[in-house]
């Protein structure tokens, strides 16, 4: 029990007293799991506030950097996500959406400039990047090469839909699964013509970024349809689950999600979808 | 709009004029409607005048703009058609907060959707349609309800935003298309058997090698990256394989050179080719064995091989984080796991008792100082049942993606000898029973607490990246007790 700790704390420190050093590391580390498990299991609704308000604090401190006219301040941004041990899957799976949220809000309250959206939206999606490729990443990243037998899922932004970030954050979610993913902006017909006859998919994902990019959307899916005679599942989702009632029919998709869970497992992709409240 | 309103003579007033509709504003003289009607247009972009029904009735263009053209057709059209879904419905709140008392002049930007494409185009149409921003300030001009919305174009903006987002997607593309070849490379370079080093010419450090060139120079591929060549190698040859990496030995293809690799005292025939990649010269170098692996060596993969697969003891590989990769027979026989695709890929805590505990000393230590011995603990099978077992663990550092190899051996036989019969007592409580009377209570707390503090001055270091500033913050301390503390448990580096 705890042997290696002894071993360290002997090594690190020869002139304790005798053997009984070791055991002194040993009952300091008993006592600090028992700290850490009684922290763990009390006042679970204190710990949710707590939470809460780191998650607000950062929230206050993302939409500064976002509003910022100087592109400065990234590093200031990294180092609070550090202190408030809001790591990359975190940071892409809920602040960055719930930014896009407050953007979006921003502009229908004439807070923001559609300009100012558009910067901001920018410098979020850079963001995203960052936290894909950048130094702690490595929490994000599959952890081993790619079994042959990984799922394949294509996740496009269909016609002039230049909504891309939705499409970005469920590209970094479904990678983090395990899905191998072909992330498709506005490809043209050709395009998505020569993806099909060159590479196979389990499913495709069609992010929508509102209610006037149905069109683009219904074609999309009636394309990706007829290049597979209709076998292809087509999940949809995106920004216009919120402004359109049945995005599903409206569009022809075989399901309008923005659980990532389910998408998967409707597509038939059962194992990666195991966890599953993650959103597109 | 009807004329009228409630002014008199020279009080403000809509006029029709000629099936125009125009208004007279404030305590002003009346200005002549063809006069007004100029005003508006160049004061703004374009002016709509807005009914109480929400429809269009009039609307005047800066003559001088030259991007709307002809907007004739808007006029008695509802407002909400010539509207984006988003913007009709951020135009409707705006409307409801004009008519809260205090607001001034509102001004909200809007998205018109361009109706000439739609004729000239199905809306269908993936491309066929686009819309233009216009921000409007809004003005009641009359008792019934009417609005004039006078609009400054953003167009201009609108187009710089579109490289924005043109550039954006751009980007995104390269980011794919870069990951995809950076995928095809890894994979390329972790499976290929064949020793791979690149090294730049420019500053002669390697800035890429193969876990199969890691091997054989004897280091880790982390270790390796960054290091200068020439102090990878040794032998007689070092000056020719140098000249190579220096390109004073041309441009022709050279033969083999054989060295020796510094760390592993492997002879190694290394065969460099020279190429450019954006600008950068760099020495790609075919590592090969000098000799042949010898017949004793297959024997022993053999033997380690059936030791892995009929052995009684459980071994388990993980990687740096407890994460399972592979694990034997045994081992799934311990856990009652019903094959190693239920085990492979999940974290080894999950079979630990004390789950990430446990799994933090095991590594923490194991990679401090390479190897770990009996360390005791009991293991969760699959159905909840808890098996005793002693563990030995050995830390193999020497390639890029170390791996944690572990033993699992069942001691619940010796457990059950051991332990005495009148209750479960934990294994480490026997440590402190040797503690205690051995010191006084007073120097088992004092020293628990120091360890108890360098541990966490050492996590909040963890976690803030060696930002003493942040670690001081965290852990509530001034940076001046901080360094103290740091000081005293020896974790200030000597050029502090």
């Amino acid at each position: 029990m705890f042997v290696s700790r002894t071993n360290t704390a002997q090594q690190d420190d020869s002139a304790a007293p005798g053997a009984g050093r070791g055991n002194v590391a040993w009952l300091a580390a008993a006592a600090v799991a028992q700290l850490a498990a009684r922290e763990a299991r009390t006042d679970a609704a204190a710990h949710a506030a707590a939470d809460g308000q780191a998650c607000a604090r950062f929230a206050a401190a993302l939409m500064a950097h976002l509003r910022r006219n100087d592109g400065q301040g990234l590093a200031a941004l990294q180092a609070d996500l550090r202190l408030a041990r809001i790591g990359c899957a975190d940071l892409v799976d809920r602040h960055v959406p719930q930014a896009a949220r407050c953007l979006g809000q921003g502009w229908e309250d004439d807070d923001l400039s559609f300009a100012q959206v558009s910067m901001a939206s920018a410098r979020l999606q850079a963001l995203v990047r960052e936290a894909m490729t950048g130094r702690g990443a490595e929490a994000c990243a599959p952890r081993s090469l790619a079994p042959a037998r990984q799922a394949a899922v294509l996740v496009t932004v269909a016609g002039d839909d230049q909504h891309t970030l939705g499409a970005v954050v469920l590209t970094s979610q479904l990678r983090r699964r395990g899905v191998s993913v072909c992330l498709a902006l506005q490809p043209t017909a050709a395009e998505v013509t020569a993806l099909l006859r060159n590479r196979r998919f389990d499913g495709a994902m069609v992010s929508v970024g509102g209610q006037g990019r149905l069109a683009c959307a219904r074609n999309m899916i009636k394309l990706l349809k007829s290049l597979t005679d209709g076998q292809m599942q087509v999940a949809v989702g995106g920004a216009a689950m919120e402004k359109v009632m049945d995005l599903g029919a409206a569009t022809g998709a075989d399901l309008a999600t923005n659980d990532v869970g389910l998408a998967l497992r409707t597509l038939g992709l059962g194992p990666a979808a195991s966890c599953a409240t993650e959103r597109v | 709009m009807r004329p009228g309103g409630t002014g008199g003579e020279g009080c403000g007033t809509a006029v029709i004029t000629d099936g125009r509709h125009l208004l007279n504003a404030g305590k002003v003289p009346l200005i002549a409607p063809e006069l007004l009607s100029e005003i508006l247009a160049t004061a703004s972009d374009i002016a709509l005048l807005v009914d109480r029904s929400r429809r269009v009735v009039s609307v005047l263009v800066n003559p001088g703009h030259r991007l709307f053209g002809q907007l004739t057709d808007w006029e008695g059209a509802p407002l909400h058609d010539l509207l984006t879904e988003e913007s009709r419905r951020k135009f409707e709140a705006r409307l409801a907060d004009m008519g809260k008392p205090g607001r001034g002049t509102l001004a909200v930007e809007l998205n018109h959707i361009d109706r000439s494409s739609d004729r000239n185009s199905d809306r269908d149409n993936d491309r066929g349609s686009w819309d233009f921003p216009v921000r409007y300030s809004l003005h009641h001009i009359a008792q019934d309800d009417s609005i004039l919305m006078l609009g400054r174009d953003l167009l201009p903006i609108a187009e710089v935003q579109q490289q924005l987002v043109a550039a954006q997607l751009a980007l995104e593309r390269d980011y794919e298309a870069q990951r995809e070849a950076d995928t095809r490379y890894r994979v390329l370079m972790e499976i290929s058997r064949d020793p791979i080093v690149l090294v730049s010419m420019a500053t002669g450090r390697i800035s890429d090698l193969n876990p199969a060139a890691a091997l054989v120079l004897g280091g880790s591929r982390a270790e390796l990256i960054g290091a200068t060549v020439a102090q990878e190698f040794e032998g007689r040859r070092r000056g020719e394989f140098l000249d190579s990496l220096s390109g004073s030995a041309g441009g022709e293809p050279q033969g083999p050179i054989e060295l020796i690799a510094r760390r592993s005292q492997r002879k190694v025939l290394v065969t460099p080719t020279v190429f450019r990649a954006a600008g950068e010269r760099i020495v790609l170098c075919q590592l090969d064995a000098a000799e042949q692996a010898s017949a004793a060596g297959d024997d022993l993969v053999d033997h380690m091989q059936r030791l892995y697969h009929e052995g009684v003891d459980g071994i388990v590989f993980t990687d740096p984080d407890g994460v399972i990769r592979s694990a034997n027979e045994a081992f799934l026989n311990l856990t009652d796991a019903a094959n190693l695709s239920s085990v492979r890929g999940r974290s080894l805590a999950e079979y630990l008792a004390r789950g990430e505990v446990d799994l933090r000393v095991l590594l923490d230590n194991v990679k401090r100082t390479g190897q770990l011995r009996l360390y005791a603990t009991r293991l969760t099978t699959d159905f909840s049942g808890q098996i005793a077992v002693e563990l030995s663990a050995s830390w193999l550092n020497d390639r890029p993606n170390p791996v944690l190899v572990l033993v699992v051996r069942d001691a619940s036989r010796a457990e059950a000898i051991r332990r005495p019969a009148q209750g479960v007592q934990e294994d480490g409580m026997r440590n402190v029973m040797e503690l205690v009377g051995a010191s006084t209570l007073r120097d088992i707390v004092a020293e628990t607490t120091d360890v108890i503090e360098k541990m966490c001055i050492e996590t909040a270091l963890e976690l803030t990246r060696n930002n003493r500033v942040a670690a001081a913050d965290m852990l509530s301390l001034s940076r001046q007790s901080l360094y103290v503390k740091l000081r005293k448990y020896g974790l200030l580096n000597k050029d502090d």
